[in-house]
Formats: C-alpha cells, structure tokens, sequence
C-alpha cells in the first residue's frame, strides 16, 4: 500500500517536472487526476455549475502558468484546492455584490439546464431538491471561517493536516471550527425538522 | 462539566473523520458500548454529515478540457527553418542556372560568336 502511494507520488513528480517544461500532454494528465476534487471544491463553494466550471478552469491556467514554481512543500492536491478555495471565495465575494444575490433571487437558477457529459454523483441523489436547497442556504449562512471548514470535511479523503494547509490554519483551529459549524449545523437541522 | 461535554463532542466529531489515535478510537469505542446518549449523539452528527455531503456535492462532474489535443497558436506562424528548407532547392536551382549561363558564354565567347 505504502509502495503504491510511493509510486503515485514518484509519477505525479515526474508529470509535474515535464508539466513544467511545457509538456502538455503531462498537463492534460495532472489535470485529469484532479479535475474532479478541484471542480467539486469550487461547485461546492459557489453552488452554480457555471462558476465552478469557469473557477475551475481558471485556476488550472493558473496552476499552469505557476507550476514551475511548485516547491513540493504540500502535496499537489492540496497546492491546487488552495488555489481552487481562493479563486471561489473571490467568484464568491464578487458575486455577493450583485444585486439580484442580494434579493436572493439565484438560488434555483440554472437548476432546469442539464449539463454536458458526465459522471454522476450518486450523493447528490440522497435528499431532494428542496432539503438540498434548504441546507446549502443554512451552508451559506455560516460565517466564512465554519462554511470553508465544513465543505473541505465533506471531501471524505482530506485529512485535518490537509484541511489546515489549505486553509493556512493551525491542525487544532480546524478540530474546534469543524465542530463549531457541525454543531451550529445540527441545531439548525434540527430546528427546520431536516433530520 | 461544560469541558467534559465539550470535550466529548469534539471526540466524536474527530471520531467521525477518523482523527483519533488507535487508542482514543479504542477508548471512544469502549464509551460508546456504555452511553446511550453519546450514541445518539454520535448518530445524529453523522446523519447531519451525510446531509451536508448530499447537499453539497455536484450532481454532475464535466468532463476536463484536453489541452495536448488543442493546436499551438503558433503552428501558424511561419517557421523559419522550414521556410529556410523550401529555399534551399531554389538556390540550387539559381546557382546551376548561372554556371550554365556562365559556361554557355563562355563557349560562345570561344567560337567568336558573342
């Protein structure tokens, strides 16, 4: 097990290298292996599928223009959710200012479009369109510290270690905001008979 | 008290996203078998987890652009080498035009016609 990761590892410097160089196909590889967990953060983040569609393919010509760069301090993955969080918190804000958001009228816009190809998530089939709506406005009203803290916990593979780096935050901040907005969530859930 | 609780409660959400150590697990798990409401508790965070992972995730994800695939801007810039090779035959061409002018001339010259 630990040799396979080793491997991976090995192999994912060696794209990085040639990435670097200007091999694009490498590119194309390193993209492909993350492309899921960076579009899933920034959808995650900014709810739309445009946004997070554009955010996501901005921070790869971001990651692109950058990679030589990349000092190999945190892992690749974690270097490009950094990237993907500050780009979406940005979209975000920016968004924020408009003044149909302010009436709340987004929400639920785009939701009749189907998009292009893809895989399907089978979660997101788990509650119904209206619980789901319910509970990303609670997601949304969490102060900005619990709300990045709790959406980089619903990814089931990142570590508190992982969580912290992104976030530029000390391992024990993400223990106690991660049961702050769990704890707020609960409440909440419990008050509008969601669980 | 209030430590204790909330003491308790961090346990178990580090004990959901698989943060303790063997021994914190072992020793959560022993006071799970003993307390009903740590139990429930323990269930309601989780299904509140679930909930928000539900909520969150994407119902689709696109397929990533392939970029090897997209042609270089500068393929269609004119390569210098290349226009460089095309010359080359030109020059040869030139050149043997000229010897054999040069040689025709000459041979004219020769017989007195010229």
């Amino acid at each position: 097990m630990q040799r396979k990761k080793l491997s991976i590892l090995d192999d994912e410097s060696e794209r990085i290298a040639r990435a670097a160089q200007g091999d694009l196909r490498a590119f194309d590889e390193l993209v492909h292996q993350h492309y899921s967990l960076a579009y899933s953060l920034a959808y995650k983040v900014l709810g739309e599928e445009d946004d997070a569609r554009e955010v996501t393919q901005d921070a790869f010509v971001r990651i692109h223009r950058a990679l030589s760069s990349f000092r190999g301090d945190a892992s690749l993955k974690t270097w490009i959710m950094r990237i993907v969080m500050r780009l979406s918190l940005n979209r975000r804000r920016d968004r924020t200012r408009s003044s149909w958001r302010r009436l709340g009228l987004h929400r639920g816009e785009g939701d009749t479009h189907e998009m292009a190809p893809t895989q399907q998530t089978p979660e997101s089939e788990y509650i119904s369109r209206e619980t789901r709506t319910q509970v990303q406005t609670l997601i949304d009203r969490l102060p900005d510290s619990l709300r990045q803290v709790i959406i980089l916990s619903s990814f089931e593979d990142l570590a508190y270690e992982e969580i912290a780096q992104i976030l530029d935050v000390p391992i024990g901040t993400v223990s106690s905001r991660l049961h702050a907005a769990r704890k707020k969530l609960l409440q909440q859930f419990r008050e509008y008979d969601l669980l | 008290m209030f430590n204790r609780k909330h003491k308790k409660q961090r346990a178990i959400s580090a004990y959901i996203d698989g943060e303790l150590t063997a021994a914190q697990h072992a020793a959560f798990g022993e006071q799970l078998v003993f307390d009903a409401h740590l139990r429930s508790e323990l269930a309601d965070f989780t299904s509140a987890d679930a909930i928000v992972r539900s909520a969150l995730n994407p119902a689709h994800i696109p397929t990533p652009p392939v970029l090897s695939t997209v042609s270089d801007p500068h393929d269609d810039l004119p390569n210098e080498n290349a226009a460089r090779r095309n010359l080359a035959p030109v020059a040869i061409a030139a050149a043997g035009l000229i010897v054999t002018a040069g040689l025709t001339l000459a041979s004219l010259r020769r017989r007195g016609i010229v």
